[in-house]
């Protein structure tokens, strides 16, 4: 197995998983997907640490989703965050599908990022090219407004008890 | 937007923190509260991440294999349907594009025609009524 190959076996959830929510359908996210390790492929692995070469694929992953969405493949949602109300009784995924779809770009790109796909602060801030500092304060805003709109479902959830659940890339890594 | 608890994001996500500052944030009731949303907000994203049923392709290069296949295919169904129809329909080839000679009857071809027969003659003489001098006078 190659270095592409082994990268893509690793990765490649992480950057589908990513894409969709950014695109939207998952044919679209498995197509950029795709189109995503074709680049790694054809520039070749860049001689840096793994951490490095993560947030150099998500850079890619994002600037590829970026110019899809741009290019007017997927309309914008047209709700504010403050409609997002969700009832209480309403399923906690779909109205946080909702929500997060109502984030701000960089909001959503970040809380993405790091909850999806389980980079670190300085990853994201990588791919996203920008500080550590504004990952953590847009990571933050970005759970304050889920937190505002998913109110009543996750006072639901509360009471079935909460567990300390890892980011995916946390889960591999331990 | 208020800053506060932005420590406890950072302590959930596995960054290294001041740990005063945490102290300090989890102090507060609403710095717990905030703690355990963060934690029931990462159950439910994880959630919706299982309903992922449309996995990626397993293999970096599966889209050539694709067009191969369909190529593949493309090939089997020509040639199977020239069998199936060389077995229906018996050989195609320029011996059955060939077709059945006609044989017609020809009528009886008419006798060559025979000059008619002249009803007078006449004689052209040269020389005899034209004047001697010849010429315009």
């Amino acid at each position: 197995m190659t270095d592409v190959e082994r990268f893509y076996a690793d990765h490649r959830d992480g950057v589908f998983r990513y894409l969709r929510r950014i695109v939207g359908g998952p044919d679209a996210a498995r197509d950029l997907t795709q189109e995503v390790f074709l680049r790694v492929s054809r520039a070749g692995m860049p001689d840096a640490t793994e951490i490095g070469r993560r947030a150099w694929l998500f850079k890619i992953a994002r600037n590829l989703a970026l110019n899809h969405v741009r290019n007017g493949h997927r309309r914008p949602m047209p709700v504010e965050l403050g409609e997002v109300v969700v009832p209480a009784t309403q399923e906690l995924g779909f109205a946080m599908r909702t929500a997060i779809e109502a984030l701000p770009a960089l909001d959503r790109d970040v809380f993405l990022l790091r909850e999806m796909a389980g980079l670190s602060y300085g990853e994201i801030a990588t791919a996203c090219e920008v500080t550590v500092e504004t990952v953590r304060s847009r990571l933050h805003q970005a759970r304050q407004s889920l937190r505002a709109a998913l109110g009543p479902a996750l006072d639901v959830r509360e009471q079935r008890g909460v567990r300390c659940t890892p980011a995916p890339r946390d889960r591999q890594d331990s | 937007m208020d800053a506060r608890f932005e420590v406890i994001d950072a302590f959930v996500d596995g960054e290294r923190v001041d740990a005063a500052a945490l102290k300090h944030a989890l102090s507060e009731p609403a710095g717990r509260d905030y703690l355990v949303d963060v934690w029931l907000l990462r159950e439910g994203v994880q959630e919706e991440m299982s309903a992922d049923t449309s996995a990626p392709p397993a293999m970096l290069r599966a889209r050539a294999p694709r067009t191969w296949l369909f190529a593949a295919a493309l090939i089997a169904c020509v040639i199977g349907g020239y069998f199936i129809g060389y077995r229906v329909s018996g050989p195609v080839g320029p011996q059955a594009l060939v077709p059945p000679p006609i044989t017609t009857t020809s009528p009886q071809a008419p006798a060559p025609l025979a000059a008619p027969v002249p009803t007078r003659v006449i004689t052209v003489q040269f020389g005899t009524d034209a004047p001697a001098s010849g010429g315009g006078e």
